[in-house]
């Protein structure tokens, strides 16, 4: 009983229009619809049953015909598979990608608060709160089920037996147990955080602090003295999780800390704010009700353009914000990667539907044979549909098994954490499967479609082989695949060139010439001096200096500032130093003078500008300007040129140089041929003057630059795989191709030779006819992805180009590829012995 | 041999109680109303080509309808070997039934 059979046809008609007469014509459909998906089972085990012995002999007639043209079948499959393993890795880190944080319970109703404002002028968005939001959240707004905060620590230092382990941790509110999902191994998540003083650690930390054994009561102390006890261990932390794994400690445990922030509703620390809204919580109408409380706790001259805002759990990863806790993804990289795969799977796929194609056109006479003995078109369908799907199903689940043992070290190639039973789950097996018969069917579709029309005449009269019968669309994928192939080259040599560009670009400063000890969080208040007594005294070490913040740290006191006598509101990020700074780091003084430390009168109000800042405030001539923040004045006294703070995707921004005790950083200007020496003798001093267990902690220029610049090196990694990839699979096309266009021109090549041909005239008559290919493709490539390129470029405020010998070698590196792939055939054919091929005619 | 399965039972008694009406839409009908549940049209035709196969129901081609798109109907009568299956399925029950209806009737 099948969807096709007669009583069944006219019983769903009948009733059908019995239904849109009585119920509706809506009702009828939806009910026939559902008639036929119940029936499409039952109905493809009919037909599986009724042609069984049919199939089986397709079967048969395939794998003879695979075993016969053993490495074409190899290549074909080889190829197929090569692409859908590119395609399923792809797709499991894409599925990675978009799962993150949906493993939390309440995903659909948690936010995290944000803050978007304007920073001379333009959008600035920030993922920061303020600390007293929190409290007043759950005070006031009843639609919040819990609040709570996540304020970050990172580097702090947990004394366990004696040793110092430097550790990331979140202090917390209780509710946040609540708001997101935790497992915890050991300990109560309710309670585990309700004390102060109450630490949870993460799984890998446990163990690494306390080995194997339970650590549930145990003391640790943290930074300043303070003691915590162990309340509980995490489980494994998700890897697809926004937050990075980390100790969790209770808020509370720093409220003693005298701190004016905890009332301060100005003043963004790194403290993350998350809601759970009730179910049915309207969005607007909760931000809405945040800018209300906003004003009510701010008054609106300092509110300014501060705009509070909610943003869904699920969305954290994929955005953009300043000041995150986390480098996020972005759906633009997501975008990439879907791209390449897709584009990877193409090649292949045009591949296997050209060698399909080329190897069933080669079997007109046996179709011919099989239509005298009373084969139907639908058979002989049904025939080389069976085979091109049986050759897709061996590529595919080849595919899987390699996929599945491939998925961890791709994985750690995106710093990703992929296990492989990622890979089977339902989404993507489906994908997997409908892959496979797509692929399938597209490439056995097309020349049954056109051998199954043959008259059998006309196939069984001569040694008819169909030449030039598939040529056009052949040709057409061909040419596509170099297009994708040449693309895919021009764009890892661009990436890598920019990553170059900005690795090579000047920094503004020597970063080689001076290093820079860390002195966060360790006790070094009040020995500053001895500090730079002792680096001065050492041998190569030019200056010292002290700052809050160095190049490659990132800048992170900014305020606004107007020029005198007027409104205007300029943002302007501060350096804040002991005024050795421009020389110890060796910036470039463009006019007045630098800062000088012991000047009482400068430490008062004097500051140095930037390039950038110059330009932002409109002065050619900044010397002596004013500019005033929070009712204070500064005097410029020198400009200096622009350096550059942070990574070069970013412009430098507009800076000013104080004068300032609040510092984290000492910087020493040394002679670079000295730098062992000196971080050795500079140990030892570190050692006698700072008290406790600190490690001195140099902090390298050149590496934190090279750190910024390591998503590119990423990027440029995967690309050039993926580049290969496509080359590779292009050429095994090509060859397989050759093999086939060669050994329709055998004869030709014969009587050429007769006629007085030479093998070089030959090889070139032959392989004109491939360079003919890529040629086309690169007229199509070249503009193609020099315009992508172009654009990929727009983001970066300091790039490279893409200058034209880049594109000559892509287009050059694809005519080689083409070449190394055909020789092989062409030359087989160019030296062929007349009388062997034409002996039969 | 197997017993009937509530469906084939079902399915049966319906071919039974259609006489010449038996078709696939009519017993569709009939049983929804019955049973007070929608059937599908393969929950229909699989028990009844069952059913054919083990002789218990034959089946035959009517004339073709203007209504039914000029598709033919088929029609399902019982055999004799169907009605003898349909008896001692009542008998069956029936036999269970006086087995525990004083149960039943107690509580």
């Amino acid at each position: 009983m099948t969807l096709w059979d007669d009583p069944v046809k006219g019983d769903l008609q009948e009733e059908y229009h019995y239904l849109a007469r009585h119920e509706s014509k809506g009702y009828a459909i939806r009910w026939l619809v559902k008639q036929w998906v119940r029936l499409s089972g039952r109905t493809l085990g009919c037909i599986i049953y009724r042609s069984w012995d049919m199939l089986n002999s397709y079967v048969k007639t395939a794998v003879r015909n695979f075993c016969r043209h053993r490495s074409y079948t190899l290549i074909n499959i080889i190829g197929l598979t090569i692409g859908l393993v590119a395609c399923f890795l792809i797709a499991s880190f894409v599925q990675d990608d978009l799962s993150f944080d949906q493993f939390n319970q309440d995903k659909d109703r948690v936010y995290r608060i944000y803050c978007e404002t304007t920073h001379s002028g333009q959008p600035f968005v920030m993922a920061l709160t303020m600390l007293p939001l929190a409290p007043a959240i759950t005070e006031e707004l009843p639609e919040v089920e819990a609040c709570a905060r996540i304020s970050i620590a990172s580097n702090v230092p947990f004394a366990i037996n004696h040793k110092i382990f430097r550790e990331r941790i979140y202090f917390v509110d209780q509710p946040i147990m609540d708001i997101l999902t935790f497992s915890l191994k050991f300990g109560d998540a309710e309670t585990a955080l309700s004390q102060p003083n109450g630490l949870i650690l993460t799984a890998a930390q446990s163990l690494r602090f306390f080995g194997d054994e339970n650590p549930l009561g145990k003391s640790i102390e943290l930074d300043r003295g303070k003691h915590y006890v162990v309340t509980g261990v995490f489980e494994p932390w998700p890897g697809n999780s926004h937050l990075p794994p980390a100790a969790m400690a209770s808020l509370n445990s720093l409220l003693d800390n005298p701190h004016q922030r905890w009332n301060d509703w100005t003043s963004f620390g790194n403290d993350y704010t998350y809601v759970k809204l009730t179910a049915g919580t309207q969005l607007s109408s909760m931000e809405d009700k945040l800018a209300l409380l906003h004003t009510r706790h701010v008054k609106s001259d300092e509110i300014g353009d501060d705009r509070l805002r909610l943003q869904a759990l699920t969305d954290i990863h994929f955005s953009n914000f300043n000041y995150d806790m986390v480098r996020t993804s972005g759906r633009q990289r997501l975008l990439i990667f879907s791209m390449i795969g897709f584009f990877i799977l193409l090649i292949a796929v045009f591949n296997f539907i050209n060698l399909t194609t080329a190897r069933i056109a080669l079997r007109s006479k046996e179709v011919g044979i099989r239509k005298v003995s009373g084969a139907q078109r639908m058979q002989l369908l049904r025939q080389f549909l069976v085979e091109s799907l049986s050759l897709s199903a061996m590529a595919g689940g080849l595919a899987l098994l390699i996929s599945i043992v491939l998925l961890p070290p791709f994985g750690s190639l995106l710093r990703r954490a992929l296990s492989s039973t990622a890979i089977l789950n339902p989404a993507l097996m489906g994908l997997a499967v409908a892959l496979i018969l797509v692929v399938g069917l597209l490439a056995g579709l097309y020349p049954a479609l056109k051998l199954s029309g043959i008259k059998p005449i006309t196939s069984l009269k001569k040694l008819e082989t169909g030449r030039h019968r598939f040529v056009s669309m052949k040709t057409v994928l061909v040419i596509l695949q170099f297009v994708i192939s040449i693309t895919l080259i021009v764009a890892t040599f661009t990436i890598q060139r920019q990553r170059n560009y900005m690795m090579d670009r000047p920094l503004g400063f020597n970063p080689h010439q001076t290093i820079s000890i860390i002195l966060n969080s360790t006790p070094f208040h009040g020995r500053t001096e001895a500090l730079k007594a002792a680096a001065l005294a050492l041998p190569g070490v030019e200056s010292v200096a002290f700052s809050h913040s160095v190049p490659g740290s990132g800048i992170s006191t900014a305020s606004t500032y107007t020029k005198e006598g007027s409104d205007e509101e300029y943002y302007l990020f501060g350096v804040l130093s002991d005024g050795n700074m421009v020389e110890t780091m060796g910036f470039t003084l463009l006019q007045g003078r630098t800062l000088r430390e012991h000047s009482q009168s400068d430490a008062e109000d004097a500051i140095l500008i930037n390039e950038s800042a110059a330009k932002l405030l409109g002065w050619t001539d900044p010397i002596n300007r004013i500019v005033v923040a929070e009712e204070k004045c500064y005097r410029v006294v020198g400009l200096v040129k622009d350096a550059h703070f942070e990574s070069m995707r970013y412009s430098i921004e507009p800076m000013l140089f104080r004068i300032s005790t609040r510092v984290n950083f000492m910087m020493l200007r040394i002679d670079p041929a000295q730098v062992q020496a000196i971080s050795k003798e500079m140990e030892s001093a570190w050692k006698a003057i700072i008290p406790g267990d600190y490690p001195l902690r140099l902090f390298f220029f050149d590496q934190a630059f090279e750190r910024y610049y390591r998503s590119e090196k990423r990027m440029a990694e995967v690309f050039t795989v993926c580049a290969a990839l496509a080359v590779l699979l292009s050429c095994l096309g090509m060859v397989a191709l050759a093999a086939f266009v060669v050994n329709q021109r055998l004869k030709e090549m014969g009587i050429r030779k007769v006629l007085g041909a030479s093998t070089g005239g030959l090889l070139l008559n032959l392989c004109v006819q491939f360079i003919k290919w890529v040629m086309a493709a690169s007229v199509l490539a070249v503009p193609l992805s020099y315009w992508g390129m172009e654009r990929f470029l727009q983001q970066y405020p300091y790039r490279t180009s893409v200058p034209w010998w880049l594109l000559a070698m892509a287009v050059g590196l694809a005519i080689c590829a083409c070449m190394v792939s055909v020789l092989g055939q062409t030359w087989r054919a160019a030296r062929i012995q007349p009388a062997q091929i034409l002996k039969s005619e | 041999m197997t017993l009937l399965s509530k469906p084939e039972e079902l399915l049966l008694m319906a071919v039974c109680h259609l006489q010449d009406q038996a078709y696939g839409v009519e017993i569709l009908r009939y049983v929804s109303e019955k049973t007070g549940k929608k059937w599908s049209i393969g929950s229909v035709y699989v028990p009844l080509d069952r059913l054919a196969r083990a002789g218990y129901v034959e089946s035959y081609q009517g004339e073709p309808t203007q209504k039914r798109g000029g598709k033919r109907k088929r029609y399902f009568k019982i055999t004799k070997a169907g009605e003898q299956r349909l008896l001692e399925s009542k008998q069956l029950h029936d036999a269970m039934w006086s087995d525990i209806s004083t149960y039943l009737e107690r509580s």
